[in-house]
């Protein structure tokens, strides 16, 4: 390990380039010389917010900017140490020039994921909530944060080490079995273990499919719009993104390129794609970008097809001929509906997005087909898992299989407990009871500066 | 310039005899001291050798050139593979042996050894010389110079016989106990602490109704510990009987269970959750209807009945009655009580893996002095400690035996790195290597030890190299030529890596000459290291995993209030055990993984600093 706990440490945490605010964090062992450097002679309550002119350390003191100042005394504070919160204005100068004041009187800049470390180093936090915040920095949305939250509150690590103690109960009976003699005690049956295996087997399979869930609701739900040229699929994206992205004119083929925009549908993340109208074309530019649209099919969890006049039959023409739809959600969707009053059918949505009619429920739609696929209780009960995790899961589960046919097999005691004794080592690794000093050194890594 | 050395053993029990004969083979003399000739080689428990995890020792004192193996071997009356129903690597070998022939047998090896010389008495003191073991004093006053001892005393070390409320001194039913000597070590420093062990009643095999009893015979197939054995090897198949205690049998005992030794509070030893009393078993475990016996003679045509799984300290009256109550002993005559003893012994981190004392030089102890049970384990220690004798007296490198290698191994780190608080038997489970330390592979890991060590006479060499020749011909065919299963034809090894599939499965004209042309043992060893060839590199790995973590030592000098941020619970039990290694730490119950880490991260931290 690189990091070294005695120096004083400084980091912008909040990303480089221009935003209105930006945060400066310090941590170290003991910080009562730059509270006074700061804050002159004010007498600095831990928790409460100072607004200061933050002015230069050097002999001839000249004003960098104004700063609200946030002072945590250790080991009430993330990192356990003393720590110092600096938020200024969101201006590279201005955030460079305060963390120059910082190193001339000593303090050195942060290493990726250090503030963490030194929270994990001072007990503040454990392997898999250290994890968790690794992932937390990259988060699209607060469902994620939901299920980042059950791994960070512990609850996920008890019901791992449930299962290794479960599968750890019955390495130790067949452990009594293999060194007692056979006429002396009862034997497990070989399908006791077989079903022990089956359990942690679903068991496993579960938090792999719930990580996979809150990953989906993270990378967001794709959502291609198909229809021939001029139906109307430009205007729906930009009702939908809210804004004028897409070009819309009368002319035919106006949209070449697949535009994409991200909209979050009630902390659901939806990636929108407005394509080329389906058309046959002599232009080539035109023709690739109807082969796009296409392709665009494979990667869409809902494909919405649009029509004017009959969105079922450009269905059949579309996509029949192109792509195999197996597992796509379809809606149909009937545009330009300008009397929306007296359309009502079971075939489609009808929607005007020049009057903004309809595209609620086309939302509502989407919504419950994306709902139905995370299963909704994966909110709540959501579980997300590092790649690490879901890596040792996965190799957890291939050992699990192969010990299971062996069982199936006739293979003997003796090799079978040998095989789960793995599967446990495996999730000890996963709740941090047993590792490597590689393991820890990723963790860390994978973080951002200011972490 | 070896005879010179005096070498002294106290004791001719397991430990002690292998102790001597293995000195006596390397070219060295030594004297054996004991209160009685008559008593050396003497089985004083049960009347069998071997058994789960012991009978990989017995293979193992073999392929060290030792005695135990062969003594069995010529007194077996019969012979079983145990746990055949769960897999090679526990499979073990068990003789119920004659104890009347063992004994002689040993006394024979002995007294015919001229190299061995044997000393009645009993030895109370010894003195040191800078350091170093110089004399022993006899009780009757006597001395003996001495360059090196060996204390193999069993159970005699102050030994206290418990039968009910009775109490009496004595090292083994019927003989003296040893003191003194228990006074003299502890006047050195040594410290010491007491265990008990039991053992069942003897009956007259004249009071039993045999034919209401059910028939145990042995092995159709028997198998010889030794590999020195002459072949064929056909031993008596002499039955043992089973018996099944009753309901009534377990009130007698409720009935009377505070007039046990080991339930009144009269004995303060711990006692071996293995191998525990009748009355144990029925106040522990008081669901079970019944608990079943084994009924082994003592010797052919023995008239002494030794009752299997029947250990206790009630009073004579009590076992009696609780023996009556059982279906064929209704009008048992009891020819000795079973009793409980309680002994001193030292506990073993006062050794290194040589098994001399840390303390004195050329101080050894080896068997249940070290808080072990059991025959073969007694045997392996008293082996090793002669060998590294030995190999002292004559200024070579000692044999250090690593648990990757051996059960004996395992046993000794075991001894020497655990605390132990119960007497320490041999299970499979406690070795990290258990695929590959089968009992099949004893010859060939420990084998190129004993041929460099010269362990192996001449003789036994010989049947070792052709032994190993064999093995590893037929390894070689297994792995090029083909052959027939199912009539698909394919690599002979391939198919003998499937669960269910054996040489004897096989056919084709390759695997008939494979049949005309090597011993079934060859064939079994060869099957085996095929089968478990791709299980043993998967435990390797895994050992080697967690060995990365042995190798983060922990420094002596750690002080863990300077790591702030350990849990107050994890501290404690830090502090208390001190252990080591990371490793070690890991396995200490209530440390925290998070605690680990940190540790971990600690420890890495102090290391860096110290080499920058």
């Amino acid at each position: 390990m690189i990091y070294n706990n005695n120096d004083v440490i400084i980091a912008r945490s909040t990303p480089i380039g221009v935003s209105a605010l930006a945060m400066i964090r310090i941590s170290g062992q003991n910080l009562d010389y730059l509270l006074k450097l700061i804050l002159k002679s004010k007498k600095v309550r831990p928790r409460y917010n100072y607004l200061v002119d933050f002015m230069s350390f050097s002999e001839s003191p000249y004003f960098i900017d104004s700063c609200v100042v946030v002072y945590y005394k250790g080991p009430k504070s993330f990192s356990g140490e003393d720590m110092i919160e600096i938020s200024c204005h969101g201006s590279d100068f201005i955030v460079n020039s305060i963390i120059n004041e910082f190193i001339a009187v000593g303090l050195r800049v942060a290493y990726p994921g250090e503030f963490s470390y030194r929270s994990f180093m001072n007990g503040k936090i454990d392997l898999l909530q250290a994890e968790s915040i690794a992932s937390k920095i990259s988060l699209n949305s607060n469902l994620y944060g939901v299920a980042l939250k059950n791994v960070e509150s512990g609850d996920f690590s008890k019901s791992v080490s449930g299962l290794r103690d479960k599968l750890f109960e019955t390495i130790t009976i067949i452990e009594h079995e293999l060194d007692f003699n056979e006429e002396e005690i009862t034997h497990i049956s070989t399908n006791k273990i077989i079903s022990e295996c089956l359990l942690i087997q679903n068991k496993i399979e579960s938090i792999l499919k719930k990580t996979h869930n809150v990953k989906k609701i993270n990378e967001g739900y794709n959502v291609a719009i198909l229809g021939y040229p001029n139906v109307g699929k430009s205007s729906l994206f930009n009702r939908i993104v809210g804004s004028n992205k897409a070009i819309v004119t009368s002319i035919e083929g106006t949209t070449r390129d697949i535009l994409e925009a991200n909209v979050s549908i009630e902390n659901i993340p939806f990636t929108f794609y407005d394509t080329a109208g389906y058309r046959q074309s002599t232009d080539k530019i035109e023709t690739m970008g109807i082969e796009k649209s296409i392709d665009l099919i494979k990667k869409s969890d809902v494909v919405i097809i649009m029509d004017d006049n009959n969105p079922q039959s450009v269905y059949k023409d579309i996509i029949e001929k192109n792509q195999n739809l197996e597992n796509k959600h379809i809606i149909f969707v009937k545009s330009k509906c300008d009397n929306y009053k007296n359309i009502i059918s079971k075939n489609f949505i009808p929607i005007s997005s020049l009057k903004n009619k309809g595209i609620g429920s086309l939302l509502t739609n989407l919504l419950t087909i994306a709902s139905d696929k995370i299963d909704k209780g994966s909110f709540s009960n959501g579980i997300l898992c590092s790649e690490r995790q879901i890596l040792l899961f996965t190799s957890a589960q291939k050992i699990i299989s192969s010990t299971i046919s062996c069982l199936k097999a006739g293979e003997s005691m003796d090799l079978i407990s040998l095989s789960l004794r793995e599967v446990v080592d495996v999730l000890d690794e996963i709740i941090g009871k047993v590792y490597s000093d590689d393991v820890l050194n990723n963790i860390f890594k994978g973080f951002c500066v200011g972490k | 310039m070896l005879e010179s050395k005096n070498i002294i053993i106290v004791g001719g029990g397991h430990a002690g005899i292998e102790a001597a004969l293995i000195i006596a083979k390397l070219g060295c003399s030594c004297s054996i001291v004991t209160h009685n000739k008559d008593s050396i080689g003497r089985l004083s428990c049960n009347p069998a050798i071997g058994g789960l995890a012991k009978g990989h020792l017995v293979k193992e004192i073999d392929a060290l050139g030792g005695f135990m193996g062969m003594a069995a071997d010529k007194s077996t009356i019969q012979n079983k593979i145990l746990n055949k129903s769960k897999g090679r690597a526990v499979w073990s070998p068990r003789s119920q042996v004659d104890k009347i022939v063992y004994t002689r047998f040993a006394q024979d090896a002995i007294l015919s050894n001229k190299n061995i010389n044997i000393i009645k008495g009993e030895v109370v003191d010894f003195k040191i010389n800078n350091n170093a073991v110089s004399k022993v004093i006899l009780s009757s006053g006597k001395s003996l110079a001495c360059n090196a001892l060996i204390i193999t005393s069993g159970t005699f070390m102050e030994g206290l016989i418990h039968i009910g409320d009775k109490k009496f001194k004595g090292g083994r039913m019927g003989e003296k106990r040893s003191s003194g000597l228990t006074a003299s070590l502890k006047s050195v420093g040594f410290s010491i602490k007491r265990l008990k062990t039991g053992t069942p009643p003897r009956i007259l095999s004249s009071s039993v109704e045999w034919d209401k009893l059910t028939l145990a015979p042995g092995e159709g197939k028997p198998q010889p510990f030794s590999l020195f054995t002459k072949k064929p090897y056909k031993p008596k198949n002499i039955p043992c009987y089973l018996a099944y205690t009753t309901k009534k049998t377990h009130q007698i005992i409720k009935n009377n269970i505070n007039l046990s030794a080991m339930f009144s509070g009269q004995i303060s030893g711990v006692g071996p959750r293995y191998c525990p009393s009748i009355e144990d078993k029925v106040m522990r475990f008081n669901d079970k209807p019944q608990h079943q016996l084994f009924l082994e003679p003592e010797w052919e045509d023995a008239n002494q009945i030794y009752i299997n799984g029947f250990p206790t300290s009630l009073p004579e009256s009590v076992q009696i009655n609780a023996l009556r109550s059982i279906d064929g002993l209704a009008s048992v005559e009891l020819i000795r009580p079973g009793y409980a003893i309680e002994y001193d012994y030292f506990p073993s981190h006062q050794l290194k893996s040589t098994l001399e004392t840390k303390k004195i030089n050329g101080l050894y102890f080896a068997g249940q002095i070290n808080g072990t049970s059991g025959y073969e384990e007694a045997a392996a220690q008293g082996l090793v400690a002669g060998i590294n004798v030995a190999l002292k007296l004559k200024s070579k490198k000692p044999l250090i035996l690593k648990r990757s290698e051996s059960y004996i191994g395992v046993m000794i780190d075991d001894l020497i790195t655990k605390s132990i608080n119960e007497p320490y038997r041999m299970f499979t489970s406690r070795a990290e290597n258990r695929l590959s330390l089968r009992a099949d592979t004893a010859h060939f890991r420990l084998g190129p030890i004993s041929k460099k060590l010269n362990l192996f006479a001449s003789d036994q060499l010989l049947v070792y190299e052709k032994y190993l020749d064999d093995y590893n011909k037929l390894l070689s065919l297994v792995n090029k030529e083909k052959c027939s299963y199912n009539k698909k034809s394919d690599k002979m090894s391939v198919w003998l890596k499937r669960p269910n599939v054996f040489f004897r499965s096989l056919s084709g004209k390759s695997i008939n000459k494979i049949k005309d042309t090597f011993d079934n043992d060859i064939l079994f060893c060869v099957e085996t290291a095929i089968k478990y060839e791709g299980y043993e590199i998967r435990e390797k790995q895994r050992n080697k995993k967690i060995k990365s973590m042995e190798r983060n030592l922990i420094p002596k000098s750690i002080d863990y209030n300077k790591i702030q941020s350990l849990s107050n619970e994890s501290r404690e039990k830090l502090n208390f055990v001190k252990p080591e290694t990371l490793g070690q730490a890991s396995r200490i119950d209530g440390v925290r993984s998070s605690d680990l880490a940190i540790l971990s991260i600690y420890l890495t931290n102090i290391v860096s600093r110290e080499t920058t």
